[in-house]
């Protein structure tokens, strides 16, 4: 439209200065309407020259149509005008103005118009925009045009500010919304046949780019980048390389944050586009974040769409992978905060509702900061589809650990297939045994979530191996286990069948053994336990409890652990009616236990009863019914006032032992437990 | 007449003491101590409780004053169980995750205070103004504010199963909603019928 303007103008000054063939002559105007211009003050000056004409025109409005409007002390200068027939040159021209908009220009120019040729060229140079300037430059000729514009120093918002008018309204709102702003320097070189773009060539350097976006999901702070474009358009179809850089500044696309002066990002591809059908095609995307992830892509689409993406990764930096790449998608999952070490390589093929991935991996480590899981060395490959081909699943590790229990190294060979992972054996060693899983099955449902089953047996494990690792005093004996079936879902590990561990020479067999979120905020554990003949000879010696000889049979039922920590349960320890056993007490174990109970420290080893090492009895019980921090105390059987914990019977001396208190506080009686194996036990004299 | 009178009253008097009782089975003034007391400790002192007259306290009382004599004593009988009914939050597993949340709050404190973290009206947190946080802090904040969410859904279960009553726990929930809102500083977000509001 301005260059329209300023033909028309160079017309009417030619017009004017042809007829009048002086060597000088100045015409005052005055004003000058038509139907696209109004001029106010026209004043035109025309010098006849050696090299032709020089023209200076000016004007104190001129009043153009919409966009463009009001321009105001318009000055055009021409240093050299030459009109032939058909042929009009304005050499080194200038052209200033001011504008609402634009401010004001002081614009050089060149116009060469060659109207039987078809051959127009024109040259602005020094376009002002704020603190910015732009040099464009166009040659037409017989339809075919080519154009460079380059710019220096160009604020975004200083362009969307000069060119907002031609720009639809709704874009505009966009990019107020987003806040975007950056300075540019561009060059860029376009040409075209009439109205249509052929090809583009586009080189930039962007610097303080910043954006965000009203939700905050996507934004940008002193980002710097180079971009590289160039793009070819024949008939319908398209063609670009684009090559990006990114290596200043900060950007968070939700959830991705990435810290670009720290490690560089460059993104180049190749594409197609058929506007015809309008299918595209990139190839040879190429994404690299400074030495440590690099991936290759290929995809495919339809308009908006996207029907295909093939995709090769490959890290040799497992924790900037884990830190930028995939913590982020996981906040508060048990694989949030992990420490991890290794490199990977992994490819991707999806269509829609159609995916393969296979990963290989090599000495990868992973520990959960939490110390809740680990693995060591972690090597081969692995991989999930929910197609029916098979993808073999080969891994090995040297060592791993899952809720402070060591695990040894092993090795799983197994097949994922239909969003499905099976094995037919997998063995785990643990301590000097081993648990074994049979016919395991993962598979991942978008309704019900994960879920997974196996058929395990465990092969005996050393409990003095053991127990300290569960944070129990040292046992002696064997756990072992033929368990039908261990199952998970809904965040719930249930056991069938029941673990047997022998312990005290007796066995103690744990059943409807449920967890509840293992890795979640508070694990809860379910089991009923039930004890069979334990030999209270050898847990005493254990527990340096003092001596109690004879058999106990007990349970603990509806027993659940918050946090690994009991919090409730239903417990009687009793000894059995049948084959009880030769059955003795010693000193020391009395007064502990009614230290237990509540009573004085020491009682028997003053007075008559301090004569006796041990006692005789028939029937020792204690039961314990926790809730709310409070064990509701019980014995064999009520006695006036309170409970029976040791009735005497057979030979003498014999002797009783009553608990007074039903109620008793159970951190408190922990503690009270404590105190005992850590006593020295009573002085007997 | 005045038989029949005396009868409809009771009759009408048993139906509105069996809601009563139904609302009492839910201790929830003892409720809002535990809860007060919880809040107190993982938030620290600087934002003090606040002793407002709580809901129920106020229907219960607006309720004896508009109670016939018959139903206060009726009322007086079943009250008992009303004072009795208490609330346990002293287990390892609630100390435990008191403990973690209390040490989050640390972190998690300057984000309330610029409003990019808002209390919601189901006693959870969540990401308000996402713009008011650093871009490197961001997914800092999205881990502190999912974890949190963790915490406290546990904590609201655990206080209902370790007290017996693992039902209660919506109930809980609830009352922790209106405590973390009614404790918060002044400055600090939360929701309220589906919009935002400050403290």
């Amino acid at each position: 439209m301005l260059t329209r303007t300023l033909v028309l103008l160079v017309l009417l000054l030619v017009a004017t200065s042809q007829l009048h063939a002086i060597e000088q002559a100045a015409i005052q105007i005055g004003s000058w309407s038509s139907e696209q211009v109004d001029i106010t003050d026209l004043q035109v000056e025309v010098n006849l020259q050696s090299t032709g004409l020089a023209v200076t025109a000016t004007a104190k409005q001129l009043q153009l149509t919409a966009p463009v409007g009001l321009l105001k002390n318009v000055r055009l200068r021409c240093e050299t005008l030459r009109w032939l027939s058909g042929q009009i040159d304005c050499q080194s021209g200038q052209l200033d103005f001011s504008h609402a908009l634009w401010g004001n220009q002081k614009i050089a120019f060149n116009i060469k118009s060659r109207a039987e040729e078809e051959n127009y060229q024109l040259t602005l140079t020094g376009i002002q925009l704020d603190q910015g300037s732009m040099d464009f430059q166009a040659d037409y000729q017989q339809g075919q045009w080519q154009a460079q514009v380059a710019g220096e120093n160009v604020a975004l918002n200083s362009l969307v500010k000069f060119i907002g008018p031609y720009v639809n309204e709704k874009q505009l709102e966009l990019l107020s919304q987003w806040n975007i702003n950056a300075l540019m320097d561009i060059d860029a070189e376009l040409t075209g046949n009439q109205t249509r773009l052929a090809s583009a060539k586009v080189s930039g350097k962007l610097r303080d780019i910043m954006f965000a976006d009203p939700s905050g999901s996507y934004a940008g702070e002193a980002l710097a980048a180079q971009i590289q474009l160039a793009l070819q358009i024949e008939n319908d179809h398209w063609s670009w390389q684009k090559t990006l850089t990114i290596d200043k500044g900060q950007t968070y696309f939700e959830p991705i944050f990435l810290d670009l002066a720290e490690h560089s990002v460059t993104l180049s591809s190749e594409g197609q586009f058929n506007n015809a059908n309008k299918t595209w095609q990139i190839n040879d995307v190429e994404f690299s974040q400074s030495t440590s992830i690099s991936a290759n892509a290929e995809l495919n689409g339809k308009a908006t769409q996207l029907t295909h993406l093939q995709m090769d990764l490959r890290s040799t930096d497992l924790a900037q992978l884990y830190k930028d790449w995939l913590q982020p998608f996981i906040p508060g999952s048990s694989l949030s905060h992990l420490q991890t070490s290794g490199e990977l390589t992994a490819s991707l093929q999806w269509q829609p509702e159609q995916y393969l991935f296979q990963m290989n991996l090599q000495s990868v480590t992973i520990v959960d900061d939490a110390g809740r899981f680990a693995i060591d060395n972690l090597e081969g490959k692995l991989g999930w589809t929910n197609q029916e081909s098979v993808i073999p699943i080969d891994l090995r590790w040297n060592s791993a650990s899952i809720l402070s229990l060591p695990l040894g190294g092993s090795t799983l060979q197994a097949e994922a297939s239909q969003n499905q992972i099976q094995f037919s054996n997998l063995s785990l060693p643990i301590l000097d045994g081993a648990l074994s899983l049979n016919d395991f099955q993962l598979s991942l449902d978008e309704e019900q979530g994960r879920s997974w089953q196996f058929e395990g047996l465990l092969s005996p494990i050393s409990m003095d191996q053991l127990s300290p690792l569960l944070g129990w005093p040292t046992l002696q004996g064997k756990l072992s286990g033929m368990i039908p079936k261990v199952s998970y879902a809904d965040e719930e590990i249930t056991v069938d069948g029941a673990l047997l561990l022998k312990l005290f020479d007796g066995t103690t067999v744990i059943r409807d053994l449920r967890l509840q979120q293992p890795f979640g905020s508070l694990p809860q554990l379910y089991a009923n336990i039930d004890i069979n003949r334990l030999d209270l000879q050898t847990l005493t010696n254990t527990f340096d409890f003092g001596n109690i000889s004879g058999k106990l049979d007990g349970r603990i039922h509806n027993l659940r652990l918050s946090n690994w920590q009991p919090v409730q349960f239903d417990a009687l320890f009793e000894t059995p009616e049948e084959d009880p056993g030769r059955r003795r007490i010693s000193q020391r174990a009395v007064n502990n236990l009614s230290q237990i109970g509540g009573g004085p420290a020491a009682i028997l080893s003053r007075g008559f009863m301090g004569l006796f090492e041990d006692f005789s009895y028939s029937k020792i019980g204690l039961s314990c019914r926790l809730m709310n921090s409070v064990c509701q105390m019980g014995g064999i059987e009520p006695a006036e006032q309170g409970y029976y914990i040791v009735k005497g019977g057979g030979l003498p001396p014999w002797i009783n032992v009553i608990g007074y208190n039903r109620e008793v506080d159970w951190p408190e009686l922990i503690a009270r437990l404590k105190a005992v194996s850590q006593s020295d036990g009573p002085v007997i004299q | 007449m005045g038989l029949l009178k005396w009868l409809t009253g009771t009759t009408a008097g048993l139906m509105l003491i069996s809601c009563v009782t139904i609302n009492i089975y839910f201790p929830a003034a003892a409720a809002e101590k535990a809860a007060d007391r919880i809040i107190e400790d993982v938030w620290g002192r600087e934002n003090p409780t606040q002793p407002q007259p709580t809901e129920s306290e106020d229907s219960t009382s607006a309720l004896k004053q508009n109670m016939p004599l018959a139903m206060q004593v009726l009322n007086w009988l079943v009250s008992p169980a009303q004072a009795e009914a208490n609330l346990n939050i002293n287990s390892p597993a609630i100390n435990a995750l008191q403990a973690k949340m209390k040490q989050r709050h640390e972190k998690l404190h300057p984000f309330y205070q610029t409003g990019a973290v808002g209390l919601t009206s189901n006693g959870l947190i969540t990401l308000r103004d996402a713009s008011a946080v650093p871009l490197k802090d961001r997914n800092t904040v999205n881990t502190l504010i999912a974890e949190e969410n963790q915490d406290r859904n546990a904590l609201y279960a655990e206080i209902a199963r370790a007290n017996g009553h693992p039902e209660w726990e919506s109930d809980i929930q609830e009352t922790f909603a209106r405590r973390w809102i009614s404790n918060a500083a002044k400055g600090w977000w939360y929701q309220q019928g589906g919009s935002w509001k400050q403290k």
